[in-house]
């Protein structure tokens, strides 16, 4: 919505300057460092032998830096409730499908081989 | 943004306007446009059952081929674009603003641009059927590795041209546009619903149908995720030799069973909330009183929202899921009734010691709950036990359930909706006496066409065969009897929906014109306002006072208190 | 004429444009959500998966990686210069970000090419030959996500170019590159996770 002005009579309907942003702000230079440094420890984590050790601390900290991301850089921090329930809902939407499709695909035997 | 579209001929307006009220038009003219070649169809496979002999005009006698092809695009053509074409988009374009006592949505270009999407799919659609395969017929559930090769085609792939000018991609690219625009009409609603609203009207005064509508687009938006991602790996498999679905390279059939279905369960919640929607509406408009249970059906209908993400592998109890899963999914499946069933109770308190006005829209709503509640909710649970399912699965049985919920769903709360808001959009009334007409035949020849197919079911007729006389125990008894039953109903049902066309096209240029602009005598704000409403939707911008469904309050000598007038 | 750009606020103080913008994102997560849900449960259950991880050029995509968290950076000081509406600070940090995205873009190319070249395909006749038919399934999967992702890649840049140009002559719309931004993250975000995902876990 921009500058063509809001019919009479709806001037109820809050506009503000956008260029105020309404949230907060981390020190970027810092939360880009942390992200560096979580980079730099998932290379090294990938050579420990164990592929298990290896999954379970790249995974984490892939998570761990994909949080700073949106809460630093996205400002999620100071957004408001709705936005946090939204990406809640998408979390738990993907969280159904791999317990669903889990059974299904990880412990069975489906592919055959092909005669000849 | 002009504020002159009126005098600038029609296709000026066709391409150009930006009004929601227009593009809710656009939607409803383009729906109804595709949805009558889904009803023929329908109507030329079910003669084909029923009397296979029989030289059905214009296509003559179908082979198997051809009735797998009219199938499978009468089930894509209704769930895809006809119930979400009328319960969202038309709904949703033309009634979130108004309603909400608003000039027009929250983002009025993307809007124009989600038609074109939608448009641009059903054109897409109606190539698919002049492709060499004349349509694809692998089901509406375009389950690999039927999906994936030319099976059953007598046009084998040899080249990726062959490929990529098939019916099948041509379907999934249609399916594809349609999702696309669909999530940015449901982006549009959400952010309408939350930043658009009168002054004085909180969340809670909000009318039932838009956050209906609202939630019915959330979920959908955080459904068909996955679906995209299967459809794009579906578009590979069949176009760059990929195996996403293909055992024999690791793949799996199952996984895009599943995919699928993860959308298409809540994909029929997304079809039933507006359907719910418009019934609250015509319901608290008809029987004079206050919506029961405001704040209650909310609560159960956001429950039911995040349980319908768990329970999608119902439809796949009979695929070799493991049973434990399968378990879990049929007692999730049976606990979804429940807040539905609130949902349907708080209808049945809003109607108990009313003031009934049994008007037309009415008696198409009154019609849906009851169709709905006990022919199709119930049967529902017949199916979500996993038991049972194994035996009906595939069968008429199953037809005949989603036919009772998706019909009074889209049909009868589609038409109670269209027949309750007609003069607001067109200014005119409809004929009273076709009305009636149009839902005693659709009403009757309904029931006749789905109470002998869930008999069929029973007796173990299997669904998508293209004929039943090679097999004895089908051909025998009352079978083939209520074969013809189901068949004569299904097409004097389709015949009926004529009448309603007719009755629409005459009465917007021949019509009686409205008296008033509230003939109903409703509380909600659009009907505060001229019919139809003028560009912007008010003159003066209503400012609201309470809630939706302020009906016989006392202290009002008037049977209803608009929401925009104080006491 | 100088005029300022407006933005709506919600009942819960959120500007349309970022309301619009996150739930796009969050519908975006839940596709590449689910491209990630079915690359883990086949990577749980074909241990030669972990093979075929190890033809992935790890240099590359450590490099992009890097690339991606710095673009990151740069379209976040961009639109701390647009909140102090200082044009000529956001068109330098926009131009450094689409200057990533085209390295990113480069290095994925790169890479590409040498795996074609090993064979490694959509649907890589040269391993069907070998009997490896499960395998063909990683690689039509890698080549699913990451050219999506970079599909995506672009579809930001462009975004982020065409914002940063408005920008530039209208000398307004400065919301804007917030919300182009927010798009960017998103990248970003999915790379994260697909990073490790593809090239490190063996």
């Amino acid at each position: 919505m921009s500058t063509h002005g809001k019919p009479q009579g709806l001037e109820h309907e809050l506009w503000v300057p956008a260029e105020d942003d309404y949230h907060g702000h981390p020190n970027y230079l810092k939360v880009y460092i942390y992200l560096l440094i979580l980079f730099a420890i998932t290379v090294f984590a990938s050579l420990i032998p164990n592929p298990m050790i290896v999954f379970i601390v790249v995974f984490s900290i892939s998570i761990i830096k994909a949080s700073m991301v949106i809460l630093n850089f996205m400002h999620l921090k100071w957004e408001p409730n709705i936005i946090w329930y939204m990406l809640l809902l998408a979390l738990i939407a993907l969280a159904f499908l791999f317990l669903g499709l889990y059974p299904d695909t990880v412990p069975i035997e489906r592919f055959f081989v092909p005669n000849g | 943004m002009s504020t002159t579209h009126e005098n600038k001929g029609f296709w000026h307006r066709f391409f150009f306007s930006l009004d929601h009220k227009d593009i809710g038009l656009q939607y409803l003219i383009t729906t109804m446009f595709i949805a009558f070649f889904a009803g023929i169809f329908a109507m030329v496979f079910r003669i084909h059952l029923a009397f296979p002999d029989y030289h059905i005009p214009l296509f003559g006698i179908i082979d198997a081929k051809e009735y797998n092809i009219l199938v499978t695009n009468h089930g894509l053509i209704m769930v895809l674009w006809l119930s979400m074409g009328i319960l969202l988009a038309t709904a949703g374009n033309y009634l979130i603003p108004t309603m909400l006592g608003t000039d027009d949505m929250a983002f009025p270009k993307l809007n124009k641009l989600s038609y074109w999407f939608f448009l641009l799919s059903v054109i897409i659609l109606i190539i698919s059927f002049f492709l060499p395969q004349k349509g694809f017929g692998g089901g509406w559930t375009l389950y690999p590795p039927l999906s994936v090769g030319d099976f059953g085609y007598n046009t084998p792939y040899k080249t990726f041209s062959d490929r990529f000018f098939s019916s099948n991609t041509f379907v999934l690219l249609a399916i594809a546009l349609e999702f696309v625009a669909l999530l940015m009409g449901g982006i549009n609603f959400m952010v309408t619903l939350f930043n658009k609203r009168a002054k004085g009207m909180g969340l809670l005064q909000v009318p039932l149908l838009v956050w209906m509508i609202v939630i019915a687009s959330i979920l959908f938006m955080f459904s068909v995720g996955p679906l995209v991602a299967g459809t794009f790996m579906l578009l590979l498999d069949i176009n760059a030799g990929t195996g996403f679905y293909d055992a024999s390279r690791g793949g799996d059939p199952l996984l895009w069973e599943h995919l699928f279905w993860f959308f298409g369960h809540p994909e029929v919640y997304v079809i039933l909330l507006p359907g719910l929607g418009i019934l609250a509406e015509v319901i608290t408009t008809n029987a004079r009183k206050t919506l029961f249970g405001y704040k209650f059906i909310l609560v159960l209908v956001l429950i039911a929202t995040v349980l319908s993400l768990m329970v999608w592998a119902h439809h796949q109890f009979v695929a070799g899921v493991d049973p434990r899963a399968a378990t879990v999914f049929g007692i999730l499946t049976i606990i979804i009734s429940l807040p539905f069933a609130g949902v349907i109770l708080s209808f049945l308190a809003t109607l108990w010691k009313s003031n009934l006005r049994l008007t037309l829209p009415m008696k198409w709503a009154m019609s849906a709950i009851v169709l709905f509640t006990i022919l199709g909710g119930f049967t529902g649970l017949h199916l979500g036990a996993a038991l049972f399912d194994m035996y009906a699965h595939d069968t008429s049985f199953v037809v005949a359930h989603f036919h009772y919920t998706l019909i009074p769903v889209v049909i009868f709360a589609g038409m109670a909706g269209f027949y309750h808001w007609f003069n607001k959009f067109s200014g005119r009334e409809l004929n009273q006496f076709l009305g009636n007409l149009h839902f005693w035949l659709t009403f009757i020849f309904f029931n006749g066409f789905g109470i002998p197919l869930f008999l069929l079911g029973l007796a173990g007729q299997p669904r998508r065969y293209a004929g039943y006389d090679h097999i004895p125990y089908l051909s025998e008894g009352y079978l083939p009897l209520l074969r013809e039953i189901a068949t004569i109903s299904a097409v004097i049902l389709v015949l009926s929906q004529f009448i309603f066309i007719f009755n629409f096209i005459w009465s917007v240029y021949k019509g009686k014109k409205v008296t008033s602009n509230n003939p109903w005598q409703s509380t909600t704000l659009e009907w505060q306002t001229s019919s139809p409403p003028p560009h912007g939707n008010f003159e003066v911008y209503p400012v609201v006072y309470h809630g939706p469904y302020e009906y016989n309050r006392p202290g009002v000598d008037k049977d209803f208190l608009p929401q925009n007038q104080k006491i | 004429m100088n005029t300022t750009s407006l933005s709506k606020i919600a009942w819960n103080r959120i500007p349309q444009a970022r309301f619009a913008m996150w739930t796009l994102i969050a519908g975006e997560f839940v596709i590449f959500g689910g491209l990630i849900v079915v690359y883990l449960l086949n990577r749980m259950k074909y241990p030669g998966w972990g093979e075929m991880a190890m033809h992935t050029n790890v240099v590359a995509g450590t490099i992009n990686t890097f690339v991606l968290l710095t673009s990151s950076f740069f379209v976040v000081k961009a639109h701390e210069a647009a909140v102090k509406k200082n044009v000529e600070k956001v068109k330098f940090w926009i131009w450094l970000t689409i200057l990533c995205a085209l390295i990113f873009l480069g290095i994925k190319a790169y890479e590409y090419t040498h795996e074609i070249h090993l064979g490694f395909t959509l649907s890589s006749p040269a391993l069907l030959e070998q009997g490896k038919h499960v395998e063909t399934l990683y690689w039509a999967l890698y080549y699913t996500m990451t050219g999506l992702h970079g599909l995506h890649v672009v579809g930001g840049a462009l975004a982020l170019f065409f914002v940063m140009r408005n920008v530039a002559k209208t000398k307004s719309y400065f919301h804007r590159i917030e919300a182009a931004g927010l798009y960017w993250h998103m990248v970003d975000i999915i790379w994260i996770f697909l990073f490790p995902l593809i090239y490190l876990i063996h």
